[in-house]
């Protein structure tokens, strides 16, 4: 039996044959780095996030343990129970108009007050170095506060002067600098107003029903070191307080909706670099094939020495290898410096904590991802090279090898495949979204070779005569060795990625910058007592005759079991998570809510008086497996409340009128305490007066502006956006690199052609033309191609990852296209012209 | 070490298919040199890359060096090729980024031979390029290209050459020369040279002429009048 070379002497031979340089190998080594970069960076950057979110959890939760109830503090028993624990701060949240006590135009601001144990952990920081206990406290009659320097800009004060909080007066002492557990506060939608619990009592805003989130920080000190500990603590005490409508958080989920936000981007952001890698895979391919097309005699000579088609195999897969090693050791190397100097750079305006450090495991699989695209993308064109034959060095002229690589190769290929696709789901947190991401990225490149064959058999069949130059340009379309295929799948890949980023742009933008709907309410009023109902809307009527006040009892509640089975051993559908996440609103209604429709069952009679029932929307209660009949339990101010299903409601939310998940008969939350929630729709010359009345009339009740609310929720928007166009970026620069491949690889066809045009008497004009129609043709297909897979990805992305509500954009759609097509034209004219211009003589000696 | 019997080859292309070889009966003893001529596309290259098993015939039979071509599949033909067959081409096909040492050692670092470089060293001193080891192609004339791809056909051992028009790109007298070292090279060890040329003067320095013609050979035999070698000497090429 004859022995193969070892592979020591395959790497010398790959090394030597590797003296000729890396010109060949630029897009492959562009499009590989800048793949496993994207991949790295972010993945780095995540895990810098999420590591930061960890070590800072005691701080931001304000604790080990964080025991939180809304509308209710907790009572002697609950109380003994924590104090049991260890050390206990107790927090309360709210939010409220604030004024200048001179001044009548009030200001939404998100209340904190604690007691003279906070922070527990971390530390609180003024801007004047002010001690926090200090600044809250009882000076010459007046509360003292610390606030937002944002709250001093919007109420014209500054330090010294009093602010009006409810029915208090509070004096502004100092400026926050640093306050530890922001981040785990949620959702802000005004600058913070820190004070003591003793100021919150004096201005009367905490009312029976009033939105107030009680949060009760226990220090465990030793008893809860480890993780394990504290898992069982939060167990144990989860276990006692069942019943009681605690909502427990430990410091390892400090900041729950942080963490998921900051999961959700690297997860969208992490399918973007990906993909830029899978497009910039068929740059590489390209580029393989082009360099391999450069080495057809060496490889031919090597052949005729007694090379087997192995050999050559393992010669090339080892270059490839090689250099496949190094792109991803440049792009490992920035992927894991970059965020470093990019977080330490920005530390100061980073609204989150990170740990800067070298995470392996996200550069592992950024390297891994970065491999394996290699190998599924440059062992067909390697497969290819092992058949070139050696006859190639007697003949003169040798069609293209157009045979499917043998077996073994096209195993390995799908082999690189599954492991990728395996490692994608194993390292992605959504395998829905995974799953469908695989089979998009599988289907569009079927859908690309099939489009480059049906487009060639189609151009071959029905399309003669013509200009001469029309007939060569799609003579190349079909001929031997046409690009056809890797420009078509290069460009479809390309264009249908510009047009999925494009699109998502232009929601998200859309959304952004959404006129609030007609009808939609100036604001909303919270905390409205029962006693204050009319007068209330006696002030608005007063205001402005025309404004339409809506007024619904508001309760809050979570679900703990649906039928018998506990909340938290239900598995439901992400999108529907956040309904079982914490408290959700509730309220009772007589009839059928404005803006909603009945699915099934029947609406309850009027004067009902039976046991409790409750209406849900409908989607929540698909995903909760939820019918007519069925029971759901909530737990309203700590008791638990077991209503029977009547009916299923759909809901339109887009109204921005009051609409509830669960709404309930009235008998059966008439008797708690509770507020009232108020929508009014008025003219905009209306608003600043009729808030300046409601906040005089009723301190404890409080507005918010929906146009401020969207504003906040626009700033975050704003934040995915910015990463949006930041992926746009690269895939733009990827579909460049990857285009420019793909026409590279017709450029020595061309050369030969245009030489030969130029001798039978063509100009380069002519020549040109025939390019452009060629280019079109390409254009064209692809560009329907991209319209189409585009949209579905944006659809898929906006409506499934970012649950936001999806338009299609023609305009920006076609636009996008029709300037990648443009930027087609003008890169492949570009290679054209570089073509037209070698000699024709040196180029035919050549061939 | 050659036996073709009633060889044929058909290559389709889309202009339909072209029949190159129409039925060649050829014997080549061992250590015999025979040249090959006849106008261009009368089959010669073919038949050359048919002995190197670089073409599989449409129907005959193809015994070389005691081997049955048509049975060996394409790792088989190589290994046959990296035991049995050295090529010399008309543009010598040395590979760019190897050095006239590295490139004379590839046929034994195909066989994993320990001593490739050694062996390399000694085929290139024969051939009388010991001071051109480290050149790569692109610093050599003509003359030392051949001269290194004659060295790389040899280096490791073969029992059959094939040159086709191994002096096409050289001038008269460095063709001359070439042909020299090869006959002296293929004497001195009793290997087997098949010669494609259209010189019929270079032919006719062969044991034995065949003429080849539209697929077919015209004629076989003795040259008329046996050329002599040129009489330089290695020395005198090199100084040249």
């Amino acid at each position: 039996m004859m022995r193969e070379p070892t592979w020591s002497t395959v790497l010398a031979i790959a090394r030597r044959d590797l003296r000729g340089g890396l010109r060949g190998f630029r897009i492959f080594l562009a499009c590989l780095t800048l793949g496993v970069l994207t991949i790295a960076a972010l993945g780095s950057l995540t895990a810098m996030l999420q590591s930061g979110i960890a070590k800072e959890g005691r701080a931001i939760l304000g604790g080990d343990i964080e025991f939180a109830l809304v509308q209710r503090e907790a009572n002697a028993d609950e109380r003994a129970l924590l104090d049991d624990l260890g050390n206990v701060s107790k927090v309360a949240t709210l939010r409220a108009l604030a004024r200048a006590s001179d001044g009548d135009t009030p200001a939404l601001i998100e209340i904190k007050a604690v007691d003279n144990l906070y922070p527990l952990v971390g530390t609180f920081e003024t801007v004047d170095g002010q001690h926090l206990e200090s600044a809250l406290a009882q000076v010459d009659g007046y509360h003292g506060v610390a606030v937002d320097d944002t709250l001093l800009a919007r109420l014209d004060i500054d330090i010294g002067d009093l602010i009006r909080v409810g029915t208090a007066d509070l004096q502004v002492r100092a400026v926050i600098a640093r306050e530890p557990d922001r981040l785990g506060s949620g959702f802000v939608f005004g600058p913070r107003v820190m004070m003591a619990l003793d100021a919150l009592a004096s201005t009367e805003l905490v009312q029976p029903g009033s939105l107030v989130r009680w949060r009760y920080r226990v220090d465990l000190g030793l008893a809860g070191e480890s993780d394990r500990e504290l898992g069982n603590i939060i167990e144990a005490t989860q276990a006692e307080t069942i019943d009681s409508g605690w909502r427990i958080r430990g410091r390892t989920h400090a900041a729950p909706n942080v963490e998921r936000f900051i999961e959700r981007l690297s997860f969208f952001m992490t399918l973007a670099g990906l993909t830029a890698l899978i497009v910039g895979g068929v740059g590489i391919a390209n580029a393989v094939r082009n360099y391999l097309e450069t080495r057809t005699k060496t490889i031919a000579t090597l052949k005729c020495l007694g090379a087997t088609g192995a050999t050559i195999f393992r010669i090339y897969l080892s270059q490839i290898l090689i250099l496949a090693v190094i792109a991803t050791s440049i792009a490992l190397a920035l992927g894991a410096l970059l965020p470093v100097v990019g977080v330490t750079l920005f530390s100061e305006i980073l609204p989150v904590p990170v740990v800067a450090g070298f995470y392996w495991q996200p550069l592992s699989v950024a390297a891994a991802f970065g491999i394996l695209v290699t190998l599924a993308f440059t062992i067909w064109p390697l497969g290819r090279a092992r058949d070139v034959p050696g006859a190639v060095l007697f003949r003169s002229i040798i069609a293209p090898i157009r045979k499917w690589p043998p077996l073994p190769y096209l195993a390995a290929i799908s082999a690189s495949m599954i492991v990728a696709a395996t490692l994608a789901f194993l390292w992605y947190p959504d395998p829905r979204i995974t799953a469908f991401y695989i089979g998009g990225t599988l289907a569009s490149f079927i859908l690309l070779w099939l489009l480059s064959l049906g487009l060639m058999a189609f151009v071959r069949r029905f399309v003669h005569g013509g200009s001469p130059y029309s007939r060569l340009a799609f003579r190349n379309i079909h001929r031997p060795g046409t690009p056809a295929p890797s420009i078509i799948l290069s460009l479809g890949l390309g264009l249908a990625l510009m047009v999925t980023l494009a699109l998502i742009d232009t929601n998200m933008s859309r959304e952004l910058n959404a006129s609030i709907p007609e009808k939609a309410p100036s604001f909303f009023f919270l905390d409205i007592q029962t006693d204050q109902l009319q007068p209330f809307q006696d002030i608005i009527a007063g205001e402005s005759a025309s404004a339409e006040v809506e007024l619904v009892p508001m309760l809050r509640g979570r679900i703990t079991h649906v039928g018998d089975t506990p909340a938290e051993e239900l598995t439901v559908p992400s999108e529907i998570q956040w309904a079982l996440r914490g408290d959700r609103g509730l309220t009772y209604e007589e009839s059928l809510p404005e803006g909603s429709h009945l699915v099934s069952g029947q609406w309850w009679a009027p004067g009902y008086e039976g046991k409790p029932l409750v209406s849900v929307e409908v989607e929540i209660a698909q995903g909760l497996g939820l019918d007519v009949g069925d029971n759901i339990t909530i737990n309203v101010l700590g008791r638990e409340l077991t209503a029977e299903v009547a009916n299923l409601r759909a809901v339109e939310w887009e109204s921005m009128g009051i609409n509830f998940v669960l709404v309930f008969s009235p008998s059966a939350l008439r008797n708690a305490p509770h507020s009232h929630l108020a929508t009014v729709v008025t003219e905009p010359e209306f608003e600043q007066a009729m808030l300046r009345s409601v906040n005089a009339s009723f301190p404890n009740i409080t507005a918010i502006r929906v146009k401020d609310a969207l504003d906040a929720v626009g700033n975050l928007l704003n934040r995915l956006l910015a990463a949006i166009r930041g992926a746009s970026a690269i895939s733009l620069m990827m579909s460049v690199l990857v285009l420019a491949g793909a026409l590279a690889s017709g450029y020595r066809a061309r050369m030969y052609d245009a030489a030969v045009l130029k001798t039978l008497g063509a100009t380069r004009r002519n020549v040109l033309t025939s390019h452009v129609i060629e280019y079109a043709a390409y254009g064209f297909v692809t560009a329907v191609f991209a319209l189409i897979a585009g949209s579905i990805a944006a659809f898929a992305v906006v409506d499934y990852i970012m649950e936001l509500p999806w338009a299609f954009d023609l305009p920006i759609a076609g636009v996008t296209v029709v300037g990648a097509v443009i930027m087609t034209l003008v890169l492949g004219l570009a290679t054209s012209w570089r073509a037209l211009g070698a000699k024709p003589a040196r180029t035919l000696r050549a061939n | 070490m050659i036996s073709l019997r009633d060889v044929h080859l058909t290559l389709h292309s889309n202009a339909g298919p072209v029949e190159i070889l129409k039925g060649i009966d050829l014997d080549v003893a061992a250590g015999e040199a025979i040249g090959l001529v006849g106008p261009s596309g009368s089959g010669k290259s073919t038949l050359l890359m048919v002995a190197a098993g670089l073409e599989a015939v449409s129907s005959g039979v193809v015994h070389v060096a005691g081997r049955d071509l048509h049975t060996l599949d394409e790792d088989a033909l190589a290994h046959f090729r990296r035991e049995d067959v050295g090529i010399i081409f008309q543009s010598f096909h040395l590979i760019p980024t190897m050095t006239a040492l590295e490139n004379v050692a590839i046929p034994l670092e195909l066989r994993s031979d320990n001593t490739a470089e050694k062996r390399a060293r000694e085929e290139l001193v024969r051939v009388g390029l010991e001071h051109r080891l480290d050149h790569f192609p692109g610093q050599l004339s003509g003359g030392e290209q051949q001269r290194v791809a004659i060295a790389r056909a040899l280096s490791a051992g073969a029992r059959l050459i094939l040159a086709d028009e191994p002096t096409g790109n050289l001038d008269l007298e460095n063709g001359a020369l070439i042909m020299d070292l090869l006959f002296e090279l293929q004497a001195d060890r009793n290997a087997t040279l098949v010669l494609v040329t259209h010189e019929p003067t270079l032919a006719s320095r062969c044991d034995r002429v065949a003429t080849l013609r539209d697929g077919r050979i015209e004629s076989i035999g003795a040259p008329k009048r046996r050329r002599k070698a040129t009489g330089k000497t290695l020395a005198e090429a090199r100084a040249k």
